[in-house]
């Protein structure tokens, strides 16, 4: 498992997006502290708590964490990322079920 | 467990995280031509499935909700060590 920083993470998700056209990729994400096994000031260790995220295809994971001042730029870009990949491969027809 | 009603599954599922914030993981399965979204904490599992691009809307706004929870929700009461 890579530990990235969000950018060079989300280069590698579109990456692993192109490469696997005919595979599947997941993405996982979950809260997590990130907390190094002896940690000498407990009381810093309360507030934080990130955002892990994890890619996967089968062969190769990356993943990153990102933090309550980060996340809304990330957000957005992974979110643009995902769509790109999954729009030309899913269905057209309109079920008029949205909204 | 598969939720057929987005709506359903997009309130179950920010539900399921609050109860368990640090349990809770959230998938995004993609194949083509398919998409399931998976949100549990191990004892409950919520899904949904579309191939339909109309969906990607709801998959988008699912997706920006779990972030700021993830990121800076709430701090489990009992957590703390």
């Amino acid at each position: 498992m890579v530990l990235l920083e969000p950018d060079p993470f989300l280069s590698e998700l579109h990456k692993m997006y192109d490469r696997n056209k005919a595979g599947t990729v997941w993405v996982t994400m979950k809260r997590s502290n990130m907390k190094p096994r002896k940690s000498k000031k407990p009381e810093t260790a309360k507030a934080e708590y990130v955002c892990l995220i994890r890619a996967n295809d089968g062969k190769r994971h990356v993943s990153t964490t990102v933090s309550p001042t980060q996340y809304a730029k990330f957000s957005q870009s992974m979110v643009i990322i995902m769509k790109g990949a999954m729009a030309d491969t899913l269905k057209k027809k309109e079920k008029k079920r949205d909204k | 467990m598969y939720v057929d009603d987005f709506e359903a599954f997009y309130l179950a599922a920010i539900d399921l995280y609050k109860a368990r914030p640090l349990e809770t993981r959230y998938t995004i399965k993609f194949r083509q031509g398919k998409v399931v979204l998976k949100v549990t904490d191990d004892r409950t599992c919520l899904k949904f499935k579309t191939d339909q691009q109309t969906d990607l809307r709801q998959i988008e706004r699912i997706t920006a909700i779990f972030f700021p929870l993830m990121a800076c929700g709430e701090l489990p009461a009992e957590g703390e060590q």
